[in-house]
């Protein structure tokens, strides 16, 4: 203890929290983009193909001395670059999700301090932290997924296909983040007694398939619950994703800063190896502790330099790409290295964080909370509303119906309008605790509008995901009844969803649903339609949104509730269904749908086949009452009456208005490998060819 | 020079005259001891520390009336041969180990004709008798504490640790306090080089005086910089010697009511002695509600201050319009409505601590009226504050020890800051910032955070007495403090012959 020795187990977590760190940001969408639903396949793939750099390292190393000391200075300021680039990565994210209104400097500044500090205390401090903190983390990170697993569709994953030459790029992706493990070259010295070279690549395999397997249910995770085109869209999707979790209680709305905590730890990691080792790279040529700031600098230039080109895609990290294959053979030619010495770069790095500060905090009592934000377009662009609750009527004790406060701008885009919102207010706007969204008919119409919104929905965590949607003709009406409600209509809507039956799985059609179904083409989009009914709003319909590629061509139906009823059976977010006939009523419950698809000469038959179960009562016929009894003859009639309004409603739907209720085009992918091929970058072409029965198979039960 | 005695009581009278000149408190008194009273003797003491020596209470009293009815051809050959049985008695050879024996409390006797001086233990210097502990105070379990006198403490250890491997090294400490300084330890036990770095700190400066403990602690502590304590510091013998037991070093100090125990990590200040006396459910969750104040003891405010001034979005809608409407005509920003009611009950915990007996209970109730009602009303500050700051404070009164306590009341103005200026990106950082810095702390070469890290192996056993305490039979491990060959403290029924 206290020799500067580490053990294999803290070897083992602090390669496991490098390899997480860089995977956790940087890597999904990147995949997503080059291997997109092999992504595992790719991961494990490029895994492999390090862990055999890694058996040929340590046979390189065991092989002893060789080659030119001062390929060390070349090694050394690729690892700090690599590093730089980590700093890059750790800092954009805390300024984009938790401090947009501080300065990027600062941020790396602070963390440049933080990274220096626990160089200095040596490999053994560092490893403690990590060997402390492995099991907390790890247990938030399972906690927060598997809350998101619910949101997950399992038709996002399929089919897995390998798309040539951008199949392999995803496996050099996965092997670069895999070469985190090179670190493994300088850890002999360090390790404690009775670790031997084998022990050491035996250990960092572990630790590398370990960080492997959780990338790739991470990367399953995010795939099932973005699609692959949302996810390459997607700027840092674990953030999005999190924030979009839901945790039961509701005693935290959203969780993307946890998920910033995670990410902060574990990039730190990754930057203090490549920062530890680099300087010792660097050391080797010239034993100063001036290289340690030579160190800094490399560092916070790497870092500063990508910030200011990220607008253009960034330069360091398409570099890296390029020269890391490079790198990953000089410490084949290299000795092994000496300890460092401490540094003087703490020091300077503390004055500068503090001379470079600047304190912009916004009070509670100074912002405002909107519930709802609206939307509706015209011809100058559009028109964006908020609503909020002012304050004083949270703390006052009578709370009579008195509304709630409304700001609205006008403006040629989104965008626009946000700004503009934020600068007319006089208090900050905090959109943290919108709760819905509610979209005009004619926003709806417009496609560039729709495009801009859910592009900006992607990009970031502004406009939370779980902000339920609603669309309405006319939003003034509805916001008109606000008037008479005690409650703030935002929080009257969520409730409504929430207990609704009808979307038992999701309470809600929520923002991030919208932005993947518009990303992930050829899927149905199911919004609620709002109307008025006794003053109140309520559902009384449905708006069905089909996409194509990047919404420059999409379409939106007005369909009935009845329909929209259907879409939502087939869509799985519901399982019960009233049937509403002339004698009464007939509740179906336990509703499951399942597609079957075959080739008939020149189409496509998709049988969907409808089961469940009919309930019945003690109850005897009256008008509105469900339909009794136990007698034979009502239990085929209401069989046949509820296998005649699904087939009555899909197919007229279908036949006079090209309108599939059931989402067959999409579901085609994970049943029919082959059919999918042929159809799927056509889908005009399926639609000509498609041929929809429907089977229903009820049983009644008393 | 040395002043040698020779027996002429004249001059060996006269030198322990001169070294005490100007000593008012040091009483002298010249007496006849024999049958016919022929034979001279000098007594010299500190006043106060005697009884009266007229009564054959004390063994000084009784040695006395018995010279006095003995033949004076008798006397010399009792003084040489102790021929009075007196155990404590020591000799000593010149004036000034004399005077050095006289400061110790106990008395100096000179008698015509004898070369050497007598040091006969009395009374003593005053001091408090054994009594409860204020502090650590458990549910159960002996609640008697140590005193400010070094012997009656280790007294009080040897008590409950009746092993002839108990070993008690004496050594003085204060160039001119002398403080008797009693290191401890179970020999076989304890690592020897523990051992010997305890001895060799304890050597390492020259100093007027160790007034206390504490004094002793600052300066063999491994990092001054550190708001973390390397050593603890007990008040109760069982506590200490159940850390002796786990082969740790105890030092006792004269005039401290406070053992050290080196070395010293956060498990072992979360401890407390009633985990061992109570059932392992309940004492593990004690001791999990004890790591988790610690925690909250340290980060609640600035948690507070991230969430609600950056992070709003982790609040719960409901509870975050009520912050903010409960905030309304506050007039400072909620960074100073914090640190204002910190520093408050900082203060009130202050000057609790100084006013005396029933004030110091009332001026919590004050205190707490005050700041914790009239503020709010005054709209000076906000309902959640006072919860916040009030919670924060339940938790730090949790941990058992007050030194590693204090840390976490420092810290907690470090995390308020820059959870104040950076959010939730300073609250993380300071977080780890605090986790570095505790893991690269260490005591006496042991890491701060063990048994959490760096032990492996059988070491891994350590674990079921950290966060939760395993069953007494499961503990079969000393802590790995002990020496390597003394590792098992347990052995069931089926062991009971292995050893």
């Amino acid at each position: 203890m206290n020799n500067g020795k580490i053990s294999l187990r803290q070897m083992k977590r602090l390669l496991f929290f490098d390899v997480l760190g860089l995977g956790l940001v940087a890597f999904p969408d990147l995949l997503a983009a080059s291997a997109g639903t092999a992504g595992v396949l790719a991961l494990l793939i490029g895994g492999a193909l390090f862990a055999g750099y890694l058996i040929a390292l340590t046979f390189a190393m065991r092989n002893g001395k060789r080659g030119s000391r001062w390929l060390f200075g070349a090694y050394g300021i690729y690892l700090l670059l690599a590093s730089g680039y980590g700093l890059f990565l750790l800092g954009d994210l805390i300024k984009r999700f938790l401090l947009p209104d501080k300065s990027f400097g600062l941020i790396i500044l602070l963390i440049l301090l933080l990274v220096i500090y626990g160089k200095n205390g040596g490999l053994e401090g560092r490893a403690r932290v990590y060997e402390v903190l492995f099991w907390p983390l790890i247990a938030l990170l399972v906690f927060l997924f598997v809350l998101g697993l619910p949101g997950t569709e399992p038709q996002n994953l399929w089919p897995i296909s390998f798309s040539g030459m951008r199949f392999w790029r995803g496996c050099y992706l996965a092997f670069l983040v895999c070469s985190v493990g090179q670190i493994a070259f300088f850890l002999p010295e360090y390790m404690e007694e009775g670790v031997t070279p084998a022990r050491l690549r035996r250990g960092a395999m572990q630790a590398l398939l370990l960080g492997i397997l959780f990338l790739g249910a991470i990367y399953e995770l995010l795939l099932g619950s973005f699609g692959t085109d949302a996810l390459m869209g997607a700027r840092t999707p674990v953030m999005i994703y999190t924030s979009n979790i839901v945790v039961p209680g509701g005693f935290l709305r959203r969780q993307e800063a946890l998920i910033a905590g995670v990410c902060f730890v574990a990039l730190m990691a990754f930057i203090g190896s490549g920062f530890s080792y680099g300087t010792l790279c660097l050391k080797e040529i010239k034993r100063s502790k001036w290289m340690s700031l030579v160190a800094v600098v490399v560092l916070y230039a790497a870092a500063w330099m990508e910030y200011q080109n990220s607008a253009g895609g960034g330069v360091l990290g398409k570099w890296l790409l390029w020269i890391s294959p490079v790198a990953l053979c000089i410490p084949f030619l290299l000795p092994l290295g000496k300890k460092p010495q401490r540094s003087v770069a703490l020091v300077l790095t503390l004055v500068l964080a503090l001379t470079t500060t600047g304190c912009s905090v916004k009070e509670l009592e100074n912002r405002s909370f909107p519930m709802v934000l609206s939307l509706s377009g015209n011809d100058a662009g559009c028109e964006l509303r908020y609503q909020y609750m002012d304050l004083s009527r949270v703390s006052d004790k009578e709370k009579a119906g008195k509304g709630s406060n409304q700001l609205s701008v006008e403006s040629p885009s989104v965008s626009a309008a946000l700004y503009e919102m934020d600068m007319k207010s006089g208090k900050v706007i905090d959109l943290n605790h919108l709760k819905v969204l509610l979209l005009e008919e004619s926003f709806l119409e417009q496609p560039a509008l729709m495009q801009e919104l859910v592009e900006k929905g992607n990009g970031g965590i502004e406009l939370p995901g779980n902000m339920l949607v609603f669309v309405t003709k006319d939003i003034k009406a509805i916001e008109k009844l606000q008037e008479s409600m005690d409650e703030d209509l935002g929080s009257y809507l969520e409730e409504l969803m929430e207990g609704n039956p009808n979307y038992k799985k999701s309470g809600g059609t929520a923002f991030k649903n919208l932005i993947c179904d518009w990303y992930n083409p050829n899927g149905n989009t199911i919004l609620p339609r709002l109307g008025v009914k006794d003053q109140m709003p309520v559902v009384n319909g449905y708006f069905l949104i089909q996409s194509q590629r990047l919404g420059s061509d999409y379409r939106i139906s007005k369909i009935s509730e009845e329909d929209g009823l259907i879409a939502n059976l087939c869509d799985g977010e519901a399982n019960a269904l009233d049937i509403v006939v002339d004698e009464g009523r007939i509740h179906l419950e336990n509703v499951k749908v399942s597609y079957e698809y075959s080739r008939s000469n020149a189409y496509i038959l998709c049988n969907l086949n409808i089961s469940g179960d009919i309930l019945s009562s003690e109850s005897t016929v009256a008008e509105g009452g469900f339909v009794t009894d136990k007698d034979a003859t009502d239990e085929a009639f209401c069989r046949r009456r509820a296998g005649s309004f699904f087939q009555g409603n899909i197919q007229n739907l279908w036949s006079e208005h090209n309108i599939d209720l059931t989402n067959s085009y999409y579901h085609l992918k994970c049943h029919d490998r082959d059919l999918w091929e042929q159809y799927k970058d056509d889908y005009p072409a399926y639609c000509d060819d498609l041929q929809l029965t429907i089977t229903t198979n009820f049983d009644f039960v008393e | 020079m040395e002043y040698q005695f020779t027996g002429n009581l004249q001059r060996d009278e006269a030198a322990m005259v001169a070294l005490f000149q100007n000593c008012a408190d040091i009483k002298k008194k010249e007496m006849k001891i024999g049958k016919n009273k022929g034979i001279s003797c000098f007594l010299i003491y500190i006043e106060v520390t005697l009884s009266s020596v007229m009564l054959r209470t004390t063994a000084l009293g009784n040695f006395l009336a018995r010279l006095s009815e003995m033949p004076e051809e008798d006397i010399p050959k009792v003084l040489v041969q102790n021929g009075m049985g007196l155990s404590d008695v020591m000799l000593y050879e010149t004036a000034e180990e004399a005077g050095e024996g006289l400061l110790t409390g106990d008395a100096i006797l000179l008698v015509d004709g004898f070369p050497l001086a007598m040091k006969i233990p009395d009374k003593g210097y005053p001091g408090e008798p054994i009594k409860d502990t204020d502090t650590e105070k458990v549910l159960r379990g002996s609640n008697e504490g140590f005193n400010e006198n070094v012997k009656l403490n280790t007294a009080l250890m040897r008590k409950r640790l009746r092993s002839l491997d108990f070993k008690v090294e004496e050594m003085f400490l204060g160039k001119r306090t002398q403080t008797l300084i009693n290191i401890t330890y179970m020999d076989g036990i304890v690592k020897p080089e523990l051992v010997k770095k305890v001895k060799e700190r304890l050597s390492d400066f020259q100093i007027d005086g160790v007034l206390d403990g504490g004094m002793a602690e600052q300066l063999t502590e491994d990092t001054w910089l550190s708001p973390f304590p390397q050593i603890q510091s007990t008040l109760r013998p069982d506590r200490a010697v159940m850390e002796v037991l786990d082969g740790k070093v105890v030092v006792l100090c004269n005039n401290s009511p406070a053992a050290l125990i080196m070395p010293a990590d956060y498990n072992s200040f979360i401890q407390t002695t009633d985990d061992y006396y109570q059932r392992p459910w309940i004492a593990s969750f004690a001791r999990l509600i004890r790591y988790v104040a610690s925690f909250f003891a340290m980060s609640l405010p600035g948690l507070y201050l991230a969430v609600t001034n950056f992070q709003t979005g982790i609040l719960p809608t409901t509870l975050l319009l009520s912050f903010a409407a409960a905030r309304q005509g506050v007039p400072f920003p909620a960074v100073v409505e914090v640190i204002l009611m910190e520093l408050s009950f900082e203060l009130l915990r202050e000057a609790g601590v100084r006013l005396p007996g029933a004030m110091g209970n009332t001026i919590g109730i004050v205190g707490g009226l005050i700041i914790g009602q009239a503020a709010v009303e005054a709209n000076l500050v906000s309902p959640i504050v006072v919860i916040v700051v009030a919670f924060t404070a339940l938790c730090s009164f949790c941990i058992p020890n007050d030194e590693f306590a204090g840390a976490f009341r420092l810290l907690k103005f470090f995390v308020i800051i820059l959870s104040a200026w950076l959010g939730f990106f300073g609250f993380l950082w300071a977080m780890l910032a605090i986790l570095t810095h505790l893991a690269l702390l260490k005591s006496y070469d042991h890491p701060y955070l063990i048994p959490f890290v760096g032990i492996k192996g059988d070491g891994q056993e350590r674990r079921k007495d950290s966060v939760v305490r395993f069953p007494l039979w499961s503990l079969i491990y000393r802590s790995i403090h002990a020496k390597d060959t003394q590792k098992r403290r347990f052995r069931g029924k089926e062991n009971l012959e292995d050893e």
